[in-house]
C-alpha cells in the first residue's frame, strides 16, 4: 500500500483504543467526581474506600470473583448476540428461567438417590434449557411475530419476575408461609462445593474459564461465528450471500439463552442455595454495559467484568461508612459506557470528513 | 420564466459529475435532457432545484442571478423538480403530501386549502380523494400529484426526472398530454430521460449530456441515430463472440413471471447454455436487477419455473441456489456486497458453501493470498473491505465468486472500474466460461454488451425481450432497443 | 358500592396521568424517527430531582420544572450523542435508561424519607358536580386535569398543525422531508427534547403526589418507563390509543389491589406484578398483527374479511417508517 501522509497517522494514534479507553475512563472519573461534590462527599476519599471494600481483605477479593463469574458469563453470552446483531433485552428473563428450571429439577431430585454431583450437573443443564427456551421466545417473536427483540425481551423479563414470585410464594413456597427470601434451601450436600471460608466456589471459576474458551473458539475459528459477524454487520449482504439468516440468528439466541441459564443455575447452586425473587441480580443488565464498553472483545470483556465486579463490592461498604448509596457503582459503570460511547463517536467524526469523500466516488 | 445556467461544475471525489455546463431555457418550451446513466442529468437537475450545491458557476432567473439555500428557495422562485421515485411520503394522506412544507399558519387550513387544490385539480382534470393514504395510489398517480402539488405552490419551471419508468402506457400518454397543456400556460418543462422516443414526440428541443459534458443542443424532431450517437459516443462496431446454440444445455427458466416494485414482466422463457455469457440490457430500474435476484433465489416470481439441468429449483431459501452452485454479484458493493469491518479473509470464507464446522484459518489465509495475488487486489488478508479502494473492491466482489461455480449472475460487473480493469476482469470471467460457467449479466455499456454477450435480452419499462444473438445488433439497434424503439 | 367503584375508577384515572403523560412524550419523540429507551431512567432520576427542588424551595411548581429539565437534558445528551456523535439510539438509550436510575438512587439517598409538599386535588367548580363525571374527571389534581389535556392536545398538535405535520413527514421519510426543506435533524432534537421534557414531567408527579416523597428502590417507579416504551409502541403511536393504554395498565393494577382480598390462592406478590406481563403480552399479540404472515394469512380469507383485518392502506399502527434509522444529508 501507498504510504500515508502523516496527518492521518496521528489522527489514528490519537483513536487507537488505549487513548480511547483511557480518555472515556478519565471523562467517567471527573464527571462521578462531580457527581459526588454534587452529594457533598470526598470524591477522593469515595474512590479510596471502594478500593479499600473491593480488596481490603481476601474474602472481598473472593467476593469480588463471586460477581465476577456469573457477570462474565453473562457478558460472554450477550456478545454472541451483539455479533449478530441482536439487542438481546431479556437476557434478564433468561437467567431468571435458568435459575427457576434449576431449582425446579433440584426440588425433583432432592430426595432421589442419584448422587449429588449429577444431580447438581443435571440441574444445571436443565437450567441451561430453561435459558434457551426463554430465549428462543424471544428468537420467535422477532423472526416470526414482527416484535422487536428489544420489546419482546422487555416483556418477558416481566413474565419471568411474575413466575419466580408465584414460584416463591405459591407452588414452592417455605413451609408455612412464603417469603421474599426465598424457596427452602436446598440440603448442603447439593451445595455446589466451596472454597472454606469464603463463599466462593473454584468451580464457577472453572467454569467460566471453559465458557470462553468455548466461545473463543466458537466465534473466531467456525463458519458459525463469521457467519452471525456477517450477519450482524450487514444483514443484506450476508442474505446476499446465501446465509441463512434466520436460521443463525435464532442460534444465536439459543445459545445466549443458554449460557445466561447456566449463569442463572450457578446462583442457585453456588451462591443462594434456594430460588430468590431477584435471582439475577441485575447482572444482565450490568453484563450489557460490559460487553459494551469491551466492545464485544473476549479478553476485554473478562477484564471489564473484573472492574464492574469490583465497583459492585466495594461499593457495598459506603453507606456504612460514609453515608452513600451504593449505587454510586452503577453510576460510575453505566458513566464510563456512555464516555466511551461519547468519545468513540467523536473520533468518528474526526475521521470522518475524510471518509466521505471517499464515499462520494 | 427564463432560466440560465453558465458554467456549472460539479463533482464527488474524483468523479465529475458536470464539467462547465451552460444553457438557456425559455418560457413555455418542453426542453429534453438526455443522456445514459452516469451522464450527469440527474445531478445538474438537482442543482437547478436547490436540492445540491455545485462547486462553481452561476444560475440566474430572468437575467437576475440567485442562489438557493435549500430546496425552499428554489420552490420559491418557481422551480420544482419531480425525482425519479416520487419523494413523497406513502403513509401520509394526499392532504397532507399537498400540504407539507410551504404554509406559513399554525392551523392546517384544510378548508380553504382543499379549495385551492379542487381549483387546479378542475384545471388539469385530474380527481384525488383527499382523505386517502398516498400510498395507495400508483406510481402514474404519485407522479400526478407531484406535479399538482408543484402547481398548487406556483412553480413556472418543471423539472421531471425520468418520469416514464414506471407507469404504464396509457398514464404515460396522459403525463404527456398534461405537460403540454402545461407548456401552452406557459410553464417551462425539462424532461430528463433516456428513451428516444419521448424525446421525438414531447420536446421541441433537447440537450444531450455524456460523461458530465453537454455534447449537443438539437431542434427536434431528429433522426434517431444522430441522438444516439451523440448519446453513446462514437458507434464502434465490435467484434461481437461468436454463436452458442450448439454448447449444451445448462439452465432452463420456464415462464418465468418476475415483480418488481413497480411492474409485472411479460413470462420469460429461456435456455441458458454452458460456457455461455448473456447480457441483459436497459435502462437501470427496467427490471434487470430483479430479473437477476430471482435467478439467485434472493426474490420471488409470480409464476413459472427455474430448471438445473432437470432439477426445478424452489424459492424457499437463497441457500439452496448457492448450493447449487448459484452465485450472485450485488451491484452496490459496500451496501450489498460486502460487509464493512470483516477483513478479505473472512470475506473469502464467507463466500465458500463448504459446510465443516471449524475454518482452517491458515487454509484460508492461503487462499486469500492466492486470490489477492491472482485478482491483483491492492490489500492485505488482514485488510478490511472499506479499506480498499472502489476498483479493488469490485476485484475483491470478482475473487470471491465461487471457484466451482455454475451460474454466475453480475450486476453491472465492471461499473467504475477503468478499461483495463474491465478487460482484465472479463479475462477472469472468460476463464470462468472455459470451465463450464454460464454467466449473466447486467450492464449499462452497449460496447460492453456487445463486446461479451453471446446473447442480449433486453429490459423496457418491465417487458423482457427475446434474446438477441449479439451478432444481430449493433449499437445503433442496440440503443434504439434500450430506448423503446424497435420493439 | 357504587361510590367505591367511583372511587377506585376516579384512583385509576389518577395514577395512569404520569403514564399517560410520559407516553405521549415518547410517542412525539418517536414520531420524529428518534428511539429514546432511556424513558424508564429519566422517570426516576426525575421522580428524584423533582422532590428535592419541591423540598429545598417548598414551591411545587419548582418541582415540575426541575423534573421537565431533567428530563430536556437527558434527551439532549440523547440526542447529541445519536444525532451528532452518531451512536446507536440503542445503546445510547439503554446506558442513559442505567445510568439514571442508579444516578437517581444515590443522589436522593440524602433525602430518603423527607416530606416534601403534597399536590392536593382542586374540584373544579360546576363541572365537579356532575353526577358521575364529575367526580370521575373534575375532582382530581391539575397534573390530572393535564394529562386529560395532553390528550386532545397532542392529537391536534399531531394531525392539525403545521408543525405536526412536519413532524409526522420527519418521521416517515426524512429524505423526502428534506427535498421540502425541513432541517430534518434540528426537528429530531426539538422533539427529542421536547418528548424527554414531558417523560420527566411524569417523575414528580409521582413523587409530589401519587407516591410521594423520595425512598430510593422502595419508591416502586422502576419498570413504569418499560410499560410507558410499550404503550407507545403498540399503542400505534396515537395519542388516544396511547393513553387507553396507559388507562388499562392501571385499571389491571387496580383490579389486582381489589381481588388481592377475594383471590387467596394467588400471592399478593404476584398479582402486584401481574399487570406488568399481563399488559406487555397483551400489547404484543397486538402488535402481532404487523408480521408478515399475519397478511398472507388473512389474504387467504373471503375479500370482506381480509379488508377488515388488512392493514394495508391504512397503516394506523405502523411504526414511523424511519424510526431508530439516523438521517445524514450527503
Amino acid at each position: 500500500m501507498v504510504a500515508k501522509p502523516k496527518k492521518n497517522n496521528m489522527l489514528k494514534r490519537l483513536s487507537s483504543p488505549a487513548i480511547l479507553s483511557i480518555a472515556s475512563t478519565a471523562g467517567a472519573l471527573i464527571f462521578t467526581s462531580l457527581i459526588l461534590w454534587m452529594a457533598g462527599a470526598q470524591p477522593g476519599l469515595t474512590f479510596q474506600k471502594i478500593l479499600i471494600g473491593a480488596f481490603g481483605d481476601s474474602v472481598k477479593i473472593a467476593n469480588g470473583l463471586v460477581v465476577w463469574a456469573p457477570l462474565s458469563l453473562i457478558a460472554g453470552a450477550l456478545i454472541i448476540t451483539f455479533i449478530a446483531g441482536l439487542w438481546n433485552l431479556g437476557i434478564e428473563g433468561q437467567i431468571m428461567l435458568g435459575a427457576i428450571f434449576t431449582t425446579g429439577a433440584m426440588r425433583l431430585f432432592e430426595n432421589s438417590s442419584i448422587s449429588p454431583t449429577l444431580i447438581i450437573i443435571l440441574s444445571c443443564l436443565v437450567g441451561m434449557v430453561g435459558g434457551a427456551f426463554w430465549a428462543a421466545l424471544t428468537g420467535i417473536l422477532r423472526l416470526y411475530g414482527g416484535v422487536n427483540e428489544i420489546f419482546a425481551g422487555v416483556g418477558l423479563n416481566f413474565v419471568a419476575t411474575a413466575l419466580s414470585l408465584w414460584l416463591i410464594f405459591g407452588p414452592w413456597k417455605r413451609p408455612g408461609v412464603g417469603s421474599m427470601s426465598g424457596t427452602e434451601p436446598f440440603n448442603e450436600r447439593l451445595w455446589l462445593v466451596q472454597i472454606p471460608g469464603y463463599r466462593l466456589s473454584i468451580w464457577s471459576l472453572i467454569l467460566v474459564v471453559v465458557v470462553y474458551i468455548g466461545l473463543f473458539i466458537l466465534l473466531k475459528k467456525t463458519r458459525f461465528g463469521i457467519q452471525i459477524k456477517a450477519i450482524g454487520k450487514n444483514l443484506e449482504a450476508a442474505r446476499l450471500m446465501g446465509i441463512q439468516t434466520r436460521k443463525l440468528m435464532m442460534l444465536a439466541m439459543l445459545l445466549c439463552g443458554a449460557l445466561a441459564g447456566l449463569a442463572g443455575a450457578l446462583q442457585v447452586v453456588g451462591v443462594y442455595h434456594r430460588l430468590i425473587p431477584s435471582i439475577s441480580s441485575g447482572y444482565g443488565f450490568l453484563a450489557m454495559l460490559v460487553a459494551m464498553l469491551a466492545n464485544n472483545d473476549f479478553f476485554l470483556t473478562l477484564v471489564v467484568a473484573y472492574l464492574f465486579s469490583i465497583l459492585n463490592i466495594g461499593g457495598i461498604q459506603l453507606p456504612i461508612n460514609l453515608h452513600l448509596d451504593s449505587t454510586l457503582s452503577g453510576v460510575l459503570q453505566a458513566v464510563l459506557v456512555l464516555f466511551f460511547l461519547v468519545m468513540n463517536g467523536l473520533k468518528q467524526r474526526l475521521m470522518g470528513r475524510k471518509e466521505r469523500s471517499r464515499d462520494a466516488e | 420564466m427564463e432560466i440560465e445556467i453558465r458554467n456549472i461544475y460539479k463533482s464527488f471525489g474524483k468523479v465529475h459529475a458536470n464539467i462547465g455546463i451552460s444553457l438557456t431555457i425559455h418560457a413555455g418550451e418542453i426542453l429534453g435532457v438526455l443522456g445514459e446513466n452516469g451522464a450527469g442529468k440527474t445531478t445538474l437537475m438537482k442543482i437547478l432545484a436547490g436540492l445540491q450545491p455545485c462547486d462553481s458557476g452561476e444560475i440566474l432567473i430572468d437575467g437576475k442571478p440567485v442562489h438557493f439555500h435549500s430546496a425552499n428557495t428554489a420552490l420559491d422562485l418557481g422551480i420544482g423538480m419531480l425525482s425519479q421515485d416520487p419523494l413523497d411520503f406513502p403513509m401520509l394522506t394526499i392532504f397532507d403530501n399537498l400540504y407539507l412544507g410551504r404554509r406559513k399558519r399554525f392551523f392546517i387550513q384544510r378548508n380553504r386549502f382543499s379549495k385551492q387544490v379542487e381549483k387546479m385539480e378542475d384545471l388539469l382534470g385530474f380527481q384525488f380523494k383527499l382523505n386517502d393514504l398516498v400510498e395507495t395510489l400508483s406510481i402514474g398517480e404519485r407522479q400526478q400529484l407531484e406535479i399538482l402539488r408543484l402547481l398548487v405552490y406556483g412553480s413556472e419551471l418543471i423539472i421531471l426526472d425520468e418520469p416514464t419508468t414506471g407507469i404504464s402506457a396509457q398514464q404515460k400518454k396522459q403525463l404527456f398530454e398534461l405537460l403540454k397543456r402545461l407548456a401552452g400556460f406557459g410553464k417551462t418543462i425539462i424532461f430528463v430521460t433516456h428513451k428516444l422516443g419521448e424525446i421525438n414526440e414531447l420536446c421541441q428541443r433537447t440537450i444531450i449530456l455524456r460523461q458530465g459534458k453537454l455534447i449537443s443542443d438539437v431542434v427536434l424532431p431528429c433522426e434517431s441515430s444522430l441522438l444516439i450517437q451523440s448519446m453513446f459516443g462514437k458507434a464502434i462496431d465490435l467484434q461481437s463472440p461468436g454463436d452458442a446454440s450448439q454448447f449444451e444445455k445448462h439452465f432452463e427458466i420456464q415462464h418465468l413471471v418476475i415483480k418488481d416494485a413497480r411492474f409485472f414482466s411479460n413470462p420469460v422463457d429461456l435456455n441458458i447454455r454452458k460456457g455461455e455469457i448473456l447480457g441483459l440490457a436497459g435502462m437501470e430500474g427496467s427490471g434487470q436487477k430483479t430479473f437477476l435476484r430471482t435467478l439467485a433465489g434472493l426474490e420471488k416470481p409470480i409464476n413459472g419455473m427455474f430448471l438445473d439441468e432437470g432439477y426445478s429449483l424452489h424459492w424457499n431459501s437463497p441457500h439452496s441456489f448457492t448450493k447449487r452452485g448459484i452465485y450472485f454479484m450485488p451491484a452496490s458493493r459496500m451496501e450489498e456486497g460486502l460487509i464493512q469491518g470483516m477483513t478479505l479473509q473472512e470475506h473469502f470464507i464467507l463466500s465458500q458453501t463448504k459446510d465443516d464446522f471449524f475454518v482452517d484459518r491458515d487454509e484460508s489465509h492461503k487462499i486469500t493470498e492466492m486470490r489477492i495475488r491472482e485478482f491483483t487486489i491492492r490489500g492485505f488478508s488482514s485488510s478490511t473491505a472499506e479499506e480498499l479502494s472502489g476498483g479493488n473492491q469490485q476485484r475483491l466482489l470478482i475473487a470471491m465468486l465461487h471457484e466451482n461455480a455454475r451460474l454466475l449472475l453480475l450486476e453491472n460487473p465492471t461499473r467504475g472500474l477503468d478499461i483495463e480493469s474491465t478487460n482484465w476482469m472479463w479475462k477472469k470471467l472468460h476463464e470462468r466460461c472455459k470451465k463450464g460457467a454460464s454467466i449473466l449479466f447486467a450492464s449499462a455499456d452497449i460496447d460492453e454488451l456487445l463486446r461479451f454477450s453471446n446473447r442480449i435480452l433486453v429490459f423496457f419499462g418491465g417487458r423482457i425481450s427475446e434474446p438477441y444473438p449479439s451478432q444481430m445488433l449493433n449499437s445503433e439497434k442496440l440503443g434504439a432497443l434500450i430506448g423503446g424503439e424497435g420493439w | 358500592m357504587q361510590s367505591e367503584l367511583l372511587i377506585g375508577l376516579a384512583g385509576v384515572i389518577a395514577s395512569a396521568s404520569p403514564i399517560v403523560i410520559a407516553a405521549i412524550g415518547e410517542t412525539l419523540t418517536e414520531k420524529s424517527g428518534m428511539l429514546n429507551l432511556s424513558v424508564n431512567g429519566i422517570i426516576l432520576l426525575s421522580a428524584m430531582s423533582g422532590f428535592i427542588a419541591a423540598y429545598d424551595t417548598g414551591n411545587l411548581i419548582a418541582g415540575y420544572l426541575a423534573g421537565m429539565l431533567t428530563g430536556a437534558l437527558i434527551g439532549w445528551v440523547l440526542a447529541f450523542c445519536t444525532i451528532t456523535l452518531n451512536q446507536s439510539q440503542v445503546a445510547v438509550g439503554l446506558v442513559l435508561a442505567f445510568l439514571c436510575r442508579d444516578l437517581s438512587y444515590f443522589l436522593g439517598n440524602d433525602f430518603m424519607g423527607f416530606n416534601a409538599p403534597v399536590l392536593h386535588s382542586t374540584p373544579l367548580p360546576f363541572l365537579s358536580e356532575i353526577p358521575i363525571l364529575g367526580s370521575l374527571f373534575f375532582d382530581q389534581t391539575p397534573m390530572v386535569y393535564l394529562s386529560l389535556l395532553s390528550i386532545p392536545v397532542s392529537l391536534v398538535w399531531i394531525n392539525r398543525t403545521k408543525f405536526g405535520l412536519i413532524l409526522r413527514s420527519v418521521g416517515e421519510r426524512p429524505e423526502a422531508a428534506f427535498a421540502r426543506g425541513i432541517n430534518v435533524n434540528k426537528v429530531r432534537y426539538l422533539y427529542t427534547i421536547l418528548g424527554s421534557a414531558l417523560v420527566g414531567l411524569a417523575g414528580p408527579i409521582y413523587s409530589l403526589g401519587l407516591k410521594p416523597g423520595w425512598k430510593g428502590s422502595m419508591t416502586g417507579l422502576d419498570g413504569i418507563g418499560w410499560i410507558v416504551l410499550a404503550i407507545t409502541i403498540f399503542g400505534g403511536w396515537n395519542p388516544f390509543r396511547v393513553a387507553l393504554g396507559a388507562y388499562l395498565f392501571e385499571l389491571l393494577r387496580w383490579l389486582g389491589l381489589v381481588y388481592q382480598i377475594k383471590l387467596t390462592g394467588v400471592p399478593s406478590q404476584v398479582l402486584q406484578v401481574a399487570p406488568f406481563p399481563l399488559m406487555i403480552l397483551t400489547l404484543m399479540f397486538v402488535n402481532m398483527k404487523n408480521a408478515e404472515w399475519f397478511e398472507s394469512f388473512i389474504s387467504l380469507l373471503p375479500p370482506p374479511i381480509y379488508r377488515f383485518f388488512s392493514l394495508k392502506g391504512k397503516r394506523r399502527k405502523a411504526a414511523p417508517s424511519s424510526l431508530g434509522i439516523p438521517f445524514r444529508n450527503v
